[in-house]
């Protein structure tokens, strides 16, 4: 504690503290990465770095939340409360990574400004299974940064202590929040059981530590009653020298100490974060609460000064050895004359463990206890990085060559969508399409509308996977040729009435710009690349392993982008007609052929 | 904690305690993994001739397992790489000459096992995969059709 504000008041403990605090999270991260990158080869950095922190984020979460109940439970992880806000701050800044990260690659480079897109690219909120996951993040971001904009005791020492816990214990709604933020999300995408039953076993975990020590704390708020005004509490001898007992009178509770041969009764309430004083001790005098070493005199209830912290005091008397005590309390820093125990025994020497994080060296028994959360914190938390990768599903062979621009030659046709026909060596008359776009999430209808049907020369960035490909146009890229050849001969040839089961996907993203580029986790993203003009394709995976592409238009080849964003993203049966044009496969169909399987 | 924050606190993980399981629960319920279509099995047939060649691959090089199978009067080449080539538009070619320009698209390759029908009256010749994308030969392996081995 300290009478005027710094940034962070350190301490060889918070030094400590947050040292170890950054180590397991540098070990988190680092053994993510680097299995990401060994296990799964195809991974993108933005990928790998989006699930690092955002795991991260939430595995932070669970250790901070299981804390507060732990040191309800064994007050010999009461330092691990000390810098608690660090940890809270860090996760926030994790999680603030996360989020960034994700907005600008699923949301950004779009005609919607991506913090609007969260909330209304996908908008199946009437659906459990469908419901967008991201403005639940976005919502659980809200109210972690509101904590931690306010964690400094500024904030606390302003908006008064009741206030600022009420403020964050919001973080268990962010935790909800965050719960079904990956319930919804990741877990609607990776179908792996280990991944769900890591999720489970935290959130069970937490929720179980929670419920055990909010019910043995209710059994310490049943109110005594009063007789003739007073309360009967206990026998002095059930106090422990320098300690306190905790009774709860009237509406809130008081903590009964006994040092110096005498009994004094305060307000169990710390003006600081409202800790439980009772659970602190008398040191070099003063009552010391066990969270933050807030100080208070015994008599008077009041911090000694220089500082000017105040807490109720309470009248007490002894009938015999009997502790009896008024539950009106006195005005904050009342001075009350203290209970004297007759015959007083002198004070054995001190083993009574006690720490908090300003001392200089905490007692054995206590920093084994924290040394030993620490590093089963950090080994869980690293079992939990190296699970989740393992179990994270096999990204596939799909490339965006970013940075490399090469130049192609072909035929370029702008329907159904913007194509180039790149000519094949060897046999005449066989030719390539390659599906030709914009940066960002844009189609390339606009840049190509001019060249239709010419021989051009491009400049952009391959795309490709399996065996499709695209061009990712620069900015002005295209230059007509001028010793055009006769068009290529690729009609359109009738085709057949097919029924197709797969996924609908936006091309760009699908075919290698983004890792993975498909299902839940991809959906709000797809949409807006559909929305932009890149060509809708529908997606056959077969159980060989083998995945066939389908380039969806209207009944009569027209562009279907806008019709299909509803069913984007999700497991779709398609009634159509198959047409052929070289190699380009088209599946023409309309909306009522569609239906979510 | 005051005593009116530890009735909240309560109260939240009794709700906590009924809801996150049951969202958890439906959660696990609502998978949206990807759909199947089951496929069919490939056709058996006399394994004519069987190799393997190294190709160039984005990783490195990558092994293509190479066979020529007859099913009924018809010769199929089935190419199956060890792992994706990751190469843009991989074209296959069936070259029976030193020219590619005379050789024959077979088709492209993507992922996974592919097979190609050959003519019936062939000759024996070379595999040759050809990256048009990036312009290049990735590799190329001689293919002989006379007899068994």
């Amino acid at each position: 504690m300290s009478i005027s504000y710094t940034s962070v008041g350190w301490n060889p403990q918070k030094k400590w503290y947050d040292l170890t605090m950054l180590a397991g999270i540098l070990a988190y991260l680092a053994v993510f990465m680097i299995l990401s990158f060994v296990l799964h080869p195809n991974i993108t950095a933005e990928t790998a770095m989006i699930r690092g922190f955002g795991t991260g984020a939430l595995v932070l979460l669970h250790v901070i939340l299981a804390i507060g109940p732990l040191c309800r439970l064994d007050t010999r992880f009461l330092p691990l409360l000390f810098n608690r806000r660090h940890m809270g701050v860090t996760m926030f800044v994790l999680g603030l990574a996360h989020a960034v990260l994700a907005t600008i690659q699923f949301h950004g480079f779009s005609d919607m400004n991506p913090l609007v897109s969260i909330f209304v690219s996908n908008a199946d909120y009437g659906s459990l299974g469908g419901f967008p996951f991201q403005p639940l993040g976005f919502f659980a971001l809200v109210i972690l940064f509101a904590m931690a904009a306010t964690s400094h005791d500024f904030w606390l020492a302003n908006l008064s202590a009741p206030v600022w816990k009420a403020l964050h214990m919001g973080v268990y709604l962010a935790y909800a929040l965050l719960i079904g933020h990956v319930a919804l999300g990741v877990m609607q995408a990776e179908t792996s059981p280990l991944i769900a039953a890591l999720v489970i076993a935290g959130c069970l975990s937490i929720i179980l530590l929670h419920l055990i020590a909010g019910f043995r704390e209710s059994a310490t708020d049943k109110a005594l009653a009063p007789t003739d005004g007073m309360v009967a509490l206990c026998s002095v001898n059930e106090i422990k020298e320098n300690r306190a007992r905790i009774f709860t009178v009237a509406e809130e509770r008081i903590a009964v100490f006994k040092y110096d041969g005498k009994i004094s009764a305060v307000s169990n309430v710390c003006k600081h974060q409202n800790g439980p004083l009772g659970e602190g001790k008398v040191v070099d005098g003063c009552i010391t609460c066990p969270w933050h070493g807030y100080t208070y005199q015994p008599n008077d209830g009041a911090s000694p000064p220089p500082f000017k912290e105040k807490i109720p005091t309470f009248n007490v008397h002894l009938e015999g050895n009997r502790i009896w005590v008024d539950p009106k309390p006195n005005p904050p820093g009342t001075s009350t004359e203290p209970a004297v125990i007759a015959n007083a025994q002198p004070a054995k020497v001190d083993d009574d463990p006690f720490y908090v994080g300003y001392f200089p060296k905490g007692p054995t028994s206590i920093m084994a206890r924290t040394r030993l959360f620490f590093i089963a914190a950090i080994g869980l938390s690293v079992l939990t990085a190296v699970i989740f990768v393992v179990a994270m599903q096999p990204f596939p062979a799909a490339v965006f060559e970013f940075g490399t621009v090469r130049e192609v030659e072909g035929y370029l046709r702008t329907t159904p969508y913007p194509h180039l026909l790149v000519e094949r060596p060897g046999e005449e008359g066989t030719w390539s399409p390659y599906y030709l776009v914009n940066q960002g999430k844009y189609g390339a209808n606009e840049a190509t509308a001019s060249f239709a049907n010419q021989w051009v020369s491009l400049k952009g960035t391959l795309i490709y996977r399996d065996d499709q490909t695209m061009v990712e146009l620069l900015p002005d890229g295209i230059t007509a040729l001028t010793n055009p050849k006769p068009a290529p001969d690729t009609q359109i040839h009738q085709g057949e009435s097919v029924t197709i089961q797969g996924e609908i996907v936006d091309s760009k993203c699908f075919l290698g710009v983004m890792n993975p580029g498909d299902l839940k986790v991809h959906k709000a993203c797809a949409i807006r690349c559909i929305e932009g003009g890149i060509p809708p394709i529908l997606v056959q995976r077969l159980t060989n392993g083998d995945t066939r592409y389908y380039l969806l238009t209207g009944p009569n080849g027209q562009s279907i982008n806008k019709e299909v964003i509803p069913f984007v993203a999700e497991a779709v049966e398609i009634k159509g007609t198959l047409r052929k044009s070289g190699d380009l496969i088209i599946l023409e169909t309309a909306p009522a052929m569609i239906q979510r399987i | 904690m005051i005593r009116s924050l530890r009735a909240k606190h309560r109260l939240w993980w009794i709700f906590s305690a009924i809801a996150l399981p049951l969202l958890l629960f439906f959660a696990t319920q609502t998978d949206q993994g990807p759909v199947y279509t089951v496929s069919s099995s490939p056709e058996l047939g006399r394994v004519l001739f069987s190799t393997q060649f190294e190709a160039q691959a984005s990783g490195g090089i990558a092994t293509v397992g190479v066979k020529a199978v007859q099913r009924t009067s018809k010769i199929y080449l089935e190419l199956d790489p060890s792992e994706p080539l990751k190469k843009p538009d991989t074209l296959v070619y069936w070259q029976t000459d030193d020219r590619l320009e005379n050789a024959r698209l077979l088709g492209t390759l993507g992922g996974n096992t592919r097979d190609f029908p050959l003519s019936n009256s062939q000759q024996s010749g070379t595999v040759v995969l050809y990256s048009l994308g990036h312009q290049k030969v990735l590799g190329q392996v001689p293919v002989d059709l006379r007899g068994d081995r």
